[in-house]
């Protein structure tokens, strides 16, 4: 019978209820704050992500004015106090537009890439459990998505659809899926033939619960990576359909738009479209950064150094 | 052979090493000091995580260099002190005159590049010779390795080749330059067993023709026996024992090194429980002061608290341990060698258990819980333009097996050999391509998807990894029942009590059940598995390599967990290994396979203490044994045949040394007068001839 020494079994114990929750993804604090320590631009990409999301939850509180407000006697006013950011050519306050800019942009980021995960990692795992011909259909039709020059596609889709935000997300969303479904599909295939797949198969579990429980929990973590990585594209990509006219539409504040209409002012008042060019760089470095972090820390082979 | 120091070819010296890691440095070595001269064969032996590897490729830098620091101790090889030497004298020493064999020789040769260009590449970046002399002193070295046709293998790429191909062009590849020093981490333990007899002897016969020293890294006593001339022992990165090898093995001074000993099923009366090593090795972050084997060690004291010297003082040679009460138990252990001498007397009762196997027909379709009826399974590999499959792969052949209530039978074979996929026919997650699979008299093949999940519960499965059968993201209590949620839908407050009294079961305590996986050691793991098999209270067990992945002392308490539950819960195993010994230990009736077929069925003693079949004493003859010479099989015998085109007549006719004209003809299972089945036409003429 193995003994385990008695303090060594009461410590985890103690600190069992914190720890629970994080456990069952395999968190480990000591390891995260260690490889944090170790990579600084993880940290700054998380500050800039944690920023940029208390920003557009704490909009109506931070930003100094109403974003709409038209006022003519400051227009195109230089940055300074009273307007941190400057003004635009009807007198808003470009800071206040800024952070409520985040609210179409770095919203409709995470709504594209909740879309494309989400299909993505169910038709992947469906597909690739399935095998035989529904396998092949589904991986060649996702073949001639990824075919298309994307943003093209994405293009022709809105402008069919009609120019405005919801209508710039769904395709940007079709357009990442197949990344998604790759993906999934990989870990579906690789994770079928482990021992613990084989074993609920054993004890007669339907494929319903070896989705469920097995193979999605089991494949989260490239997953993740990805859309983390995928968000900050999709901002960007969210932005230039906006700057091309094919999303959001005036007055809503958002950084493709304020970009677009600030592009004819560039050389007499270049902070207008200067500052929400910064918030979309900034924005999406960060959301990179973190997604570079987390590819490290969820990668198994960098794991005990 | 004593080794004095001016002779060492590698000598260690009170060397200590650690990992700095973020949760503190782990202290892998401590003050190990280890020599050996030309000439002679070392071994390194300990369980997994006790520091062997870590010393060897210590000793040619092998290790990352940011990854550890040597806080103490110095390493010289062939007169140069490694630590302070340039890594390109280093490189240089590598290759010329160290090299380094590992366990798994698939990853150890680059798949791109043919093997002669690999050789080719050694023996050219050492020594000046043109490519002509260079392939043909490639060609001649692999023909000392006793591969038949040269050419051919210099050729190919290393995924064409055999493991036990890639592993003689890795020897010869070590032993290109004639090195002084010839590093061997395990390379024989992802080999079979006939396999593993034969590359063991060219070991042998290179370093003793060249006076090739030799650091032989094992966790496999018997094959140390065999194969070695002096012992390290090591635990929990330190050297607690050290001495001649046969010495050593048979009186070992230190608890440990007894306690490994005990373990091996050999050395225990079949069926009868194995005294193992209680606890699992400390965690070698804090690693406790004074001896670090007094938590697991029965004849413990206070003293023990302080470090204990080595019997013999500070040197790195001859005989000692490092225990404050050296050979004290060993009394107790040379009761354990008259166990052993009384065991034929013991086979005698076991069987009469196990006369069964033979008897008349009826009787045994009674008392059958399975059976496979002339079943053959064959995968198709490779499709051609129109869908045909263009070869297949003959898994099974016409197999026709009863799996009896209450038994164990034991299924052992080389890999390859289909015994796998018998345990998947029968766990019916592989369907049979023709003939039927039947459980307690039901048909499997007849049932609906319904009817079959509703009687699975009454056969279930332990695989071989703990570590891969077990969910790494269902904590430990989730995983026991999971079975239960599947088949019964409980609210998780009785998943959770089921839970907690299955691992009571198996020995694991109620309380550790809410952690996860990784945080158990690998036989907690395996408990678990077994538990978890237990949930659905099923009447079969098929037991898939249960211990292969574990150490010596932890498979000696899962096998003795796995003789108690059967005992107690009246509970049928189909126990699948190839380990012969482990099969000899626990199992009542055993089927030797080859090539998809049973070869040789019948009493467990019986058959392997006197195999009848060619092929299973050939097996059995290769298996290492303790205190018994290494036998090497012939050069013919050890390549399986390919189950891609089926031979015809008897299918191990071509490696077979007793075959005559008439083999060619289809052979059956037949019953001998003793009452097994063997699928031979000779079987009575072999009978005459003992296998020691």
């Amino acid at each position: 019978m193995p003994r385990t020494r008695k303090s060594a079994a009461l410590a985890p114990a103690l600190q069992r209820p914190f720890v629970s929750m994080w456990a069952r993804w395999g968190v480990d604090w000591r390891y995260v704050w260690y490889r944090l320590s170790a990579s600084p631009l993880t940290v700054v990409g998380f500050a800039i992500v944690m920023t940029v999301f208390a920003a557009m939850i704490l909009a109506p509180v931070v930003a100094p004015y109403d974003p709409n407000r038209l006022s003519l006697a400051v227009r195109l006013a230089a940055p300074g106090w009273h307007h941190l950011f400057g003004t635009d050519e009807v007198g808003r306050d470009l800071f206040s537009r800024v952070i409520w800019g985040s609210r179409s942009s770095v919203v409709a980021g995470l709504i594209t890439v909740a879309i494309s995960m989400g299909l993505g990692t169910c038709v992947g795992a469906a597909s690739g459990l399935s095998s035989g011909w529904v396998d092949t259909v589904v991986m060649r039709i996702m073949d001639v998505l990824l075919a298309f020059p994307s943003f093209i596609l994405a293009m022709a889709l809105a402008a069919a659809l009609g120019p405005s935000l919801m209508n710039a997300i769904v395709p940007i969303a079709i357009v990442r899926t197949p990344f998604y479904v790759r993906l999934a599909r990989g870990q579906a295939l690789t994770l079928r033939d482990r021992a613990y797949v084989r074993a609920a198969e054993s004890f007669g579990s339907s494929s319903w619960h070896v989705v469920w429980r097995h193979i999605l929990p089991n494949s989260m973590a490239p997953i993740i990576v990805q859309a983390t990585l995928d968000i900050g594209l999709a901002i960007l990509t969210v932005s230039a359909l906006s700057f091309i006219g094919l999303g959001a539409q005036q007055p809503t504040a958002e950084w493709g738009a304020m970009v677009a209409n600030g592009r004819a002012y560039f050389l007499d008042q270049w902070w207008y479209p200067t500052f929400p060019g910064l918030a979309i760089l900034v924005t999406a470095l960060g959301f990179n950064l973190v997604g570079d972090g987390l590819r490290e820390l969820l990668d198994p082979r960098l794991r005990g150094r | 052979m004593k080794a004095s120091a001016s002779a060492a070819v590698l000598a260690m010296q009170g060397l200590s090493l650690e990992f700095p890691t973020y949760r503190g440095a782990v202290q892998a070595l401590s003050d190990i000091s280890i020599q050996v001269a030309s000439g002679e064969i070392v071994a390194l032996v300990g369980e997994s995580g006790s520091g062997k590897s870590v010393a060897a490729m210590a000793a040619i830098r092998l290790l990352p260099p940011k990854l550890f620091k040597i806080s103490r101790g110095s390493i010289v090889v062939v007169g140069r002190n490694v630590l302070e030497l340039p890594p390109r004298a280093i490189a240089q020493l590598r290759g010329k005159q160290v090299s380094m064999v590992f366990q798994e020789p698939m990853s150890a040769l680059n798949p791109t590049i043919r093997i002669g260009q690999q050789i080719i590449g050694v023996l050219r970046r050492h020594e000046a010779m043109n490519r002509a002399d260079a392939t043909l002193r490639a060609s001649r070295l692999l023909s000392e390795m006793q591969v038949s046709d040269p050419a051919r293998v210099m050729r190919s790429y290393a995924f064409e080749l055999s493991g036990g191909m890639r592993q003689r062009v890795l020897i010869a590849m070590a032993f290109a330059c004639n090195p002084q020093l010839l590093i061997a981490d395990e390379p024989t333990t992802a080999l079979d067993v006939t396999v593993q007899a034969q590359v063991l002897g060219l070991i042998r016969e290179r370093a003793r023709a060249h006076g090739t020293a030799v650091l032989f890294i094992s966790h496999d006593l018997a094959v140390v026996s065999q194969l070695c001339t002096r012992i390290y022992v090591m635990y929990a990165g330190q050297i607690v024992e050290r001495g001649e090898a046969q010495e050593v093995l048979t009186r070992p001074m230190h608890p440990y090194t007894q306690g490994l000993l005990r373990s091996l099923p050999e050395t225990a009366l079949p069926g009868q429980p194995l005294r193992s090593i209680s606890g699992t090795v400390p965690v070698l972050m804090n690693p406790p002061r004074g001896c670090r084997f007094r938590s697991r060690c029965h004849i413990a004291q206070e003293r023990c608290v302080e470090p204990p010297p080595f019997s013999n003082g500070d040197q790195s040679v001859g005989r000692g341990a490092a225990c404050w009460f050296p050979g004290r138990a060993a009394d107790d252990f040379g009761n354990d060698q008259l166990d052993r001498d009384n065991r034929c007397n013991a086979d005698a009762r076991i069987h009469g258990f196990a006369r069964i196997g033979g008897e008349v027909r009826t009787d045994s379709e009674a008392r059958s819980l399975v059976h496979i009826d002339a079943v053959d399974v064959r995968f198709p590999l490779a499709k051609n333009w129109r869908g045909r499959p263009a070869m297949t792969v003959h898994a099974l052949n016409g197999i026709d097996l009863h799996i009896l209530r209450g038994e164990t039978l034991a299924i052992v074979g080389e890999s390859g050999c289909g015994k796998s996929t018998l345990a998947q026919l029968v766990m019916s997650l592989l369907p049979p391509t023709t003939g039927r699979v039947c459980f307690d008299g039901i048909d499997l093949g007849t049932l609906t998807a319904d009817e079959l999940r509703s009687i699975r519960h009454r056969f279930q499965m332990v695989f071989q990894d703990p570590q891969a059968s077990l969910d790494p993201r269902m904590s430990a209590w989730r995983v026991i029942s999971e079975p239960l949620s599947v088949t019964l839908r409980l609210p998780p407050r009785d998943l959770r009590k089921r839970a907690g009294e299955l691992a009571e079961l198996v020995g694991i305590r109620d309380e550790l059940l809410d952690r996860y996986p990784h945080e158990f050691s690998g036989g907690q793991r395996q408990r678990l598995a077994i538990a978890r098999a237990l949930a659905l209270e099923p009447q079969l067990l098929v037991l898939d390599e249960p211990t292969s992945a574990l150490d010596v002392s932890i498979q000696a308490q899962i096998l003795n967990l796995l003789m108690e539950l059967q005992s107690r819960l009246s509970l049928t195993y189909l126990f699948i290994s190839h380990n012969v010994a482990v099969v000899r230990h626990v199992a009542n009736r055993v089927a030797v396979m080859y090539l998809g077929q049973i070869v040789e069925l019948g009493p467990c003693g019986l058959t392997i203490d006197n195999p009848r079949h060619p092929y299973t004493r050939q097996l059995i003859g290769a298996v290492p044994r303790l205190h018994q010479p290494l036998t090497i099989p012939p050069q013919t015998v050890v390549e399986a045949r390919s189950n891609l085109r089926l031979p015809t007549g008897c299918f191990f006719r071509s490696r077979c040394a007793w075959a005559n004209e008439g083999c060619s003809s289809t052979q059956e299972l037949r019953v001998l007068t003793d009452g097994r089945r063997v699928r031979c036409h000779r079987a009575e003429i072999i009978e005459g001839v003992e296998v020691s």
